[in-house]
């Protein structure tokens, strides 16, 4: 299901809501949060929870294990048992058909047959595989101790509104939150839910879905085979899928958190108005930060983190930002991207820019966040186009000053331009003002009276009555 | 206590929730009151995105479920392309007894589960209906994963749309001004012909001329070139960016992809079955419950494809269709016929000069179907009659097949007949009364090959009246053959340059005089 669907908004998560509301001091409360959760993830196809079962019933038992088990080296292998089998299916579902299918030809020619994995890929497999496992390394690490009840370790690692697209939690935010008994939410928090969820709509129909069909029609130009893509049409590109990306994923995640306010969870912020970011440090503290928090203290830190040599931390950040890439999906320029991320933090910590410029003042300040931002396009660009196109793209971007120059001859691309101000203009606004409050849109909300909350959401209602794509594309995350 | 609830907390943080549902309240009543608009207008269905023309898959359902929902037919035809461009309802009307037929396929992107949300919106709207014919080309579409259950189907949104009470209730009066309204964001302006959405969409303009005509109908794609060696090739172009060797390995290529109807499980009755019979009893239940008969038809298959494997597959859709009729006594068949591959101009379309002739071997498997009871007890059909025309525009979206582009001289737009070609085809209805048909030819037509142009209607020549002078252009006037009356006034006009009465075949002469004759003004009196 969607949180961008009519069935969603006015069927699933009032109904969920209004059951809870009812069930909450009740037993029943967690078994039925777990229940409507899996049917949310596995409406679409049954067979999807399956892998989702096997990970979180195996983490739940082999939590249980290592945290009875006084014996270290039990603990250690239990955990690493765990560690292995959340890798293996994911890797079986993400990676399996990627490396079979480029090894087979290699293997073939040796005469081995190699068989192809042609597997669906279960949506969310990451994030899950990803929580999952942190619980379990929680335990062994004995920052956390595990929940005796079943129901309510399974409401958590199935818990809707994060499954899909995260954020990821960990457990010992989640877990005691989901067991112990809520009150309602308040009158505040249900309004700024109210307003948030419809907020979420507007980033991911409005702005990130029109920002997708300017990418996927550029990109179906660029796969044109002996057909160049018109000057600074790559350029549009890398703009409109940085907008498209920010937009989608942030959507999702302002859905998610604001529809478990209305259970009364609190999940963790995981956006913070990222291409204000001035370096690439502080661009990861605010983009998908339970992502990149996750692979500070479960992959980072254990690999050495700063401590060491200025080279050995080097090789931790490249590391650890090239996995983080090649967690996001099968495929060399997702490696590639993050890469590119780690070269950037390095580079970043040899020749600080950004601390160089904000020195200044409030306009270097700008400057500083422009120049990241382009940088920035450039990673996303890897991150989105398929390899043969990246030449045509840079070519494009590099005839960007004669466009420049000649615009009349160059209406496409003013277009474009046209349609990204139109689309992107009121998301700066409102990123500006969460920036200033150093958070997000929401933290703003609040203090607008009655009048300027009202005339905000007309506008936003009637921007997704006007605008709003019909032809509701998936989260891109989904694909993750 | 109202006054206690307006000053409590909780009032004062949620108001705003209130005040803005009581605006959007008054805008829409305003709205609706200052620009009303029909709910076809309402709908969520199409894009309206920016530098985009809407999707022809899109625009034509949308366009037919407007045109026909009170068409009170008492034949109803859903399913894929191969019905669209291959059935002409006035043909079917000809030779079925008092048949309403209307032609509700548009494209396989629906689905079945689209056919069937089309089904039931007109069977809900016209209890007229008292046979359903599911139309589908079993060479690729069968029910299968690709056909019922992909994703990119749009069948959900044909139902949320078109049938779902709930979503009726989210069509708001504002949703009427939203054509207007994009326009003016992304272009500034709301009169841009060259980047509206919809005036220019991709083969829309002749399908609004011609679905209205025809009950549904419309001609295949009309492109330069030789129909004949099209099958493969236009398969080859939009299906497959790879050129294989020789056709044998074009037809292995595009038969792979016709695919079979898997097993599946049926949970409700605790047994194995297939795709296709869990799908063909949807659509036998849906026709139960509105009084129907369901006649499943199997589109004509290029005969190029019946050979190996292909061919055996092909085969075992016939089987498996005969056993479900069998299975079912009340449900009707139109087994599959295999076709010259050069009357296809795509892998399953018939082409426009074939279509006709095509509809009249339906008609009769479809009689057979039917039964004589069935059509005994066909309803005289009270649905408004369709529009004729007395004058087909030259310019764009000419309902015609084989003609070039327009081209204007002296103010004046012009057609000629296509490169290579001799002959061209026009389709229109025009009022019963009508006896004449009067062609405007440029006035730099060579007059001999005036002299023998001529016209036939349904391989009838027609004779040839009068020539004048008429505004500098002559006009020669031909008298319609009585036989055309039993097309209820539709109209498929042959016009030649070296007077033959039927389409010769695809295969383009060099030398041809087409190209030679322009027309400027087709008009009926």
């Amino acid at each position: 299901m969607q949180f961008n669907s009519v069935a969603y908004i006015f069927g699933f998560l009032p109904f969920v809501v209004a059951g809870w509301a009812l069930l909450r001091r009740t037993r029943y409360a967690n078994p039925f949060i777990a229940c409507v959760s899996l049917y949310f993830y596995g409406s679409s196809r049954v067979w999807y929870l399956a892998p989702l079962f096997f990970t979180a019933l195996l983490d739940y038992y082999i939590g249980q294990k290592v945290y009875e088990s006084k014996d270290p080296l039990r603990r250690r292998n239990l955990t690493a048992f765990s560690v292995v089998a959340n890798l293996g299916l994911l890797s079986y579902f993400k990676y399996g058909h990627w490396l079979t299918a480029k090894f087979a030809p290699a293997l073939a020619g040796v005469g081995l047959a190699l068989p192809v994995i042609s597997v669906g890929l279960p949506p969310a497999i990451s994030f899950y595989t990803f929580q999952s496992m942190s619980y379990t390394i929680d335990i062994y690490r004995r920052e956390f101790k595990p929940y005796r009840s079943v129901i309510d370790y399974l409401s958590f690692v199935t818990f809707f509104p994060h499954l899909v697209a995260g954020p990821i939690m960990r457990a010992r935010d989640l877990l005691p939150q989901l067991a112990r008994g809520r009150s309602l939410p308040s009158a505040e928090q249900v309004s700024m839910a109210l307003f948030m969820i419809l907020f979420g709509l507007f980033q991911k129909i409005v702005v990130a879905d029109n920002m997708a069909a300017v990418v996927d029609e550029i990109s179906a130009d660029l796969s044109k085979p002996g057909i160049p893509v018109a000057p600074g049409l790559g350029l549009i590109f890398a703009y409109a899928f940085a907008i498209q990306i920010y937009c989608d994923f942030a959507a999702y995640s302002t859905i998610a958190r604001w529809s478990a306010k209305l259970l009364n969870v609190e999940l963790m912020r995981n956006f913070a108005t990222p291409y204000f970011s001035t370096g690439p440090s502080e661009f990861w503290q605010r983009w998908h930060i339970s992502l990149s928090t996750w692979l500070r203290d479960y992959l980072y830190i254990p690999l050495g983190g700063n401590r060491g040599s200025t080279a050995r931390s080097y090789r931790n950040l490249m590391l650890t930002m090239v996995i983080g890439g090649l967690w996001h999906g099968a495929g060399i320029l997702f490696i590639v991207w993050g890469f590119w991320h780690g070269c950037l933090l390095v580079a970043y910590r040899l020749v600080p820019i950004d601390r160089a410029l904000a020195r200044f003042g409030a306009l270097e300040k700008v400057i500083a966040a422009a120049l990241f931002f382009q940088l920035v396009c450039v990673g996303w660009i890897f991150f989105r186009a398929a390899p043969a196109q990246i030449p045509a793209i840079f070519h494009s971007i590099a005839a960007v000053p004669p466009v420049l120059l000649a615009p009349a001859e160059n209406k496409q691309f003013l277009g474009y331009v046209w349609l990204m101000s139109l689309m992107w203009a009121p998301m700066l606004v409102f990123d500006y003002f969460g920036w200033r409050r150093g958070g997000e849109f929401p933290d703003v909300f609040p203090s607008f009276n009655t009048a300027l909350k009202v005339l905000v959401s007309l506008l936003l209602i009637y921007a997704i009555v006007f605008f709003g794509r019909r032809q509701a594309s998936e989260f891109i995350y989904f694909a993750f | 206590m109202s006054l206690s609830i307006l000053r409590s907390e909780r009032w004062r943080k949620l108001s705003w929730v209130a005040y803005c549902l009581a605006a959007v309240a008054l805008i829409e009543i305003a709205i609706a009151v200052t620009h009303p608009t029909q709910e076809d207008a309402r709908r969520n269905f199409l894009e309206y995105r920016y530098g985009h023309q809407e999707v022809p898959d899109r625009l034509l359902i949308a366009e037919k479920l407007r045109l026909f929902k009170d068409d009170a037919p008492n034949i109803l035809q859903v399913g894929d392309s191969s019905g669209f461009h291959g059935i002409v309802p006035p043909v079917v009307e000809a030779i079925i007894p008092r048949a309403r037929y209307l032609n509700a396929n548009v494209f396989a992107t629906q689905g079945y589960g689209g056919f069937y949300e089309v089904a039931k919106y007109f069977l809900e709207r016209n209890n007229s209906v008292r046979v359903l014919v599911l139309f589908a080309t079993p060479a690729g579409d069968q029910p299968r994963d690709a056909t019922v259950s992909e994703k990119q189907l749009i069948g959900d949104d044909i139902q949320r749309e078109f049938n779902s009470p709930v979503h009726r209730l989210l069509q708001l009066p504002s949703l009427g001004l939203r054509p207007t309204v994009t326009d003016y964001a992304y272009y500034g302006t709301t009169d841009a012909p060259e980047v509206l959405a919809l005036r220019e969409a991709e083969r829309y303009p002749e399908a609004r001329l011609l679905m209205p005509q025809s009950g549904g109908w419309d001609r295949e794609h009309d492109s330069p070139g030789d129909v004949a060696e099209n099958v493969l090739d236009w398969d080859r172009r939009v299906f497959r960016n790879s050129v294989p060797a020789n056709k044998e390995d074009a037809v292995r290529e595009a038969g792979a992809e016709f695919g079979v109807s898997p097993r599946v499980y049926d949970w409700r009755h605790r047994r194995w079955t297939t795709m296709a019979d869990q799908t063909y009893d949807r659509f036998r239940l849906l026709a139960e419950e509105h009084g129907a008969k369901l006649v499943i038809a199997a589109a004509p298959v290029a005969d190029v494809f019946n050979t190996g494997e292909v061919g055996e597959r092909l085969a075992a859709f016939e089987t498996h269709l005969e056993a479900y009729a069998q299975a079912h006594p009340g449900v009707g068949i139109v087994p599959l016929t295999f076709l010259p591959t050069d009357r296809f101009s795509s892998t399953v379309h018939v082409s426009a000069p074939y279509a006709s002739a095509y509809t009249r071997q339906f008609s009769e498997a479809l009689r057979d179907a039917i039964g004589p009871e069935g059509i005994a007890s066909l309803p005289t059909s009270g649905g408004p009659p369709r529009p004729t025309a007395s004058v087909i525009d030259i310019g764009e979206g000419l309902p015609g097949y084989g003609f070039g582009p327009p081209t204007k001289i002296d103010g004046e737009t012009y057609r000629a007949i296509r490169e290579g070609r001799s002959e061209a085809l026009l389709f229109t209805r025009v009022a019963r009364e009508a006896t004449r048909i009067s062609i405007d030819f440029g006035p730099d037509t060579p007059s001999d090959l005036l002299s023998r142009a001529s016209v036939a209607v349904f391989g009838e020549k027609a004779v040839r009246v009068g020539d004048s002078l008429a505004n500098g252009s002559r006009r020669i006037t031909w008298a319609l053959p009585v036989s055309a009356k039993r097309y209820q006034g539709w109209l498929e006009l042959l016009l030649s340059t070296r007077g033959l009465a039927v389409w010769p075949g695809d295969q383009l002469t060099t030398g041809a005089n087409g190209p030679r004759l322009k027309i400027s003004r087709v008009e009926f009196h």
